[in-house]
């Protein structure tokens, strides 16, 4: 070959590849792709470790979701990817990494609010439209937060009603005992500030490790400041052995507890000593008819009663589809973003759902549970429609 | 004062738990070398296998039997299989393989039993006893009095029985064990399955009230290692003081000082008194002497 048709040739294959790799990364045209094409929607839960029925309810509440509203968009199929995030932050970036290498057009991310917000950096980066059930107070706002939605109340949200509640109830000193992780801490900070904003004197606030094996200490410690009333704020599984050896140590007084409370888990754990615990949730299994019907398909389709996570996990499963249908097949990731600002999805479990200017969710429920013989039930809406 | 009463009754219930598991892992030491990173897992084990035969429809007393006999015998099977072809090889591997096998045990347990936190019942009731203003459970008092009494029956066996004290020599010198015509080997394989049942009904016990979830062995491990040291390691009333002690250190802190940090100040205490006193609170000195 002479060295002016190498020259050539080379010339041309170095156009070949210039215009073969523009098109990789720094694209926000997400769903791009041919009509067969799937429209990829990544997951990031955890799959593995001490939280990994949170990755298998995310799944389930997918794929009841694509049952209901379609698995299609126009004729391309959605595409669930997943990446295994251990619920721990450092593992959920590495994850998320790796799931952003196959351009996913929205992400349903973790029920653990520290693995969300170390991955809201990198999805705001790349314009990925994600849908969180995080109770965490960052997860919305801030300078990441233009590509983030909230599909369910802030614990910001909901506390700032119970606060109002436990005020309403004549409740005036009230001990505080919460877990030590980052959700545990924030949900905490919230809380007390509204109690205190509602009158309420907070005048314990104790913590517990994830595994500690013993709450005498957390309790004796309220107990001996004589406080009208205890709340509890932890996982499900902690809420109900805490509340247990609450009343194991002879303490009758009134105790309202986070959402995690409403759990099966948590009433295994805690037993009769749940019976009369007020707790704060954004769902029950039969509070509205829509409830009612999806806890009856879960059951049928999973053969166990739902709690509030797998609710939370449906609705953003259901929000995303709908706004990839609104946005279309072919959507850019910024005209996907602007299907689910515009998001109205009535007759949910949570009721009707869509988000305000903040990027929460608009009209958000707030209702309170109690245990009566065993069973979760509802006592008093505090916000929300149907 | 009834505040003072009730934390140091809370602690020393959940501190015998806390000793049970020391004296096991302190047997093991004494008599092998061996730190059993396992040890806490062969808790949460017995526990769950409890929890499967509860499942199946067994009574209370008898599924936590089989839960405790599961422990007992997983430990055993893994000194006669693992631990067994190391012997004459540096400690450290055999410390190395106690870590391998924890981590199936964990990972083995989560895959069969799915990762949704379950609960174990308690043996008695957790109702409250009100005697004046101090409240106290059945269920408390049970443990308190299970943990006490099989620790105290362990260290009597070990200190009393000829087989008993050929395990407390044997760690010391193996060749002067044999030449008394006991089998060094079967005194290691022994302690094991003791340690293993004793970790069994540990985990019987304190699972009712921290639920079971396969990675709570490695936090088990970690307070049966703190309450043996704080105690001298490789002494058995050693560690069930150090049981108590820790747990009351935790409780009194939380309760009069702050929940933040209490959980720290039991292992601040250990480093305290092993900086004055480094064979423990009832170690033996001649023994550690020896080791250092």
């Amino acid at each position: 070959m002479s060295i002016q048709r190498a020259t050539v040739v080379g010339g041309l294959a170095a156009l070949a590849g210039a215009v073969a790799f523009a098109g990789c990364g720094g694209s926000d045209n997400k769903t791009s792709g041919s009509s067969s094409d799937p429209i990829k929607v990544a997951i990031v839960q955890p799959y593995t470790g001490d939280s990994a029925y949170y990755g298998e309810q995310a799944d389930q509440a997918f794929a009841l979701a694509m049952k209901h509203s379609g698995s299609k968009i126009g004729s391309r199929p959605i595409k669930l990817i997943k990446g295994d995030s251990k619920c721990q932050p450092a593992v959920a970036v590495q994850a998320t990494n790796q799931l952003l290498t196959e351009k996913p057009a929205a992400v349903l991310t973790s029920a653990c609010s520290g693995d969300t917000l170390a991955i809201k950096p990198l999805l705001s980066a790349r314009k990925i439209p994600v849908c969180s059930i995080n109770f965490a107070s960052e997860i919305t706002g801030g300078k990441d937060g233009d590509y983030m939605w909230r599909a369910e109340p802030s614990g910001a949200i909901i506390n700032a009603q119970l606060a109002k509640h436990i005020a309403a109830e004549g409740v005036r000193r009230i001990a505080v005992i919460h877990d030590t992780s980052s959700y545990g801490q924030d949900n905490t900070k919230t809380l007390v500030k509204a109690l205190k904003d509602n009158g309420v004197d907070v005048t314990t606030v104790a913590s517990y490790g994830f595994t500690d094996t013993d709450y005498s200490g957390q309790i004796l410690k309220a107990k001996k400041a004589n406080v009208d009333a205890i709340h509890v704020e932890g996982y499900d599984l902690q809420i109900g052995h805490l509340i247990k050896q609450i009343r194991q140590l002879g303490l009758k007084l009134p105790i309202y507890a986070t959402a995690d409370a409403g759990n099966n888990t948590a009433k295994e754990a805690g037993g009769e000593a749940m019976e009369d615990v007020v707790f704060a949730t954004s769902w029950l299994p039969n509070w509205i008819p829509a409830a009612t019907k999806f806890t009856d398909a879960w059951k049928k389709e999973y053969n166990t009663t739902p709690a509030l996570v797998m609710s939370n996990f449906y609705d953003c499963a259901s929000v995303l589809i709908s706004a990839l249908k609104a946005a279309g097949p072919d959507a850019s990731s910024d005209e996907l973003n602007e299907a689910l600002k515009a998001t109205n999805l009535p007759d949910m479990p949570s009721g009707t759902v869509a988000f305000d200017q903040q990027h929460e969710r608009a009209n958000p429920p707030v209702m309170l549970g109690t245990y009566r013989n065993g069973k979760p039930v509802l006592t008093k809406v505090l916000s929300g429609s149907k | 004062m009834t505040t003072l009463f009730e934390t140091l009754l809370s602690a020393i219930a959940a501190g015998a738990v806390y000793g049970l598991l020391g004296v096991g892992f302190s047997l093991t030491y004494k008599t092998t070398g061996i730190i059993n990173f396992a040890h806490g897992n062969f808790a949460i084990l017995g526990a769950f296998v409890a929890y499967a035969l509860i499942d199946m429809g067994t009574p209370l007393v008898i599924a936590m039997l089989g839960g405790i006999a599961a422990a007992g015998i997983a430990a055993g099977v893994m000194e006669r299989a693992i631990l067994r072809p190391l012997y004459g090889r540096p400690l450290i591997a055999g410390i190395l393989v106690t870590v391998g096998v924890a981590v199936v045990i964990e990972s083995s347990t989560q895959l069969i039993a799915g990762s949704v936190p379950r609960t174990l019942p308690s043996l008695a009731s957790t109702d409250a006893w009100q005697i004046g203003s101090l409240s106290f459970s059945p269920s408390q008092l049970t443990i308190l009095l299970v943990a006490l009494a099989v620790s105290v029956a362990i260290v009597l066996y070990v200190s009393r029985t000829r087989t008993g004290r050929a395990m407390r020599g044997c760690a010391q010198d193996s060749e002067a064990v044999s030449l008394l015509g006991v089998s060094p080997q079967r005194l290691y394989f022994a302690a094991f399955v003791l340690a293993g049942l004793l970790a069994g009904i540990a985990g019987v016990l304190i699972a009712p009230s921290i639920g079971l979830v396969p990675s709570r062995g490695l936090s088990l491990t970690v307070l049966a290692f703190a309450a043996a040291v704080l105690g001298g390691l490789g002494s058995l009333p050693g560690a069930v003081l150090g049981g108590i002690v820790i747990a009351v250190l935790q409780n009194l802190a939380a309760v009069y000082v702050t929940t933040d940090y209490a959980a720290a100040v039991g292992y601040l205490a250990i480093i305290l008194v092993l900086l004055v006193r480094v064979r423990g609170l009832l170690g033996d000195e001649l023994e550690t002497l020896r080791q250092v």
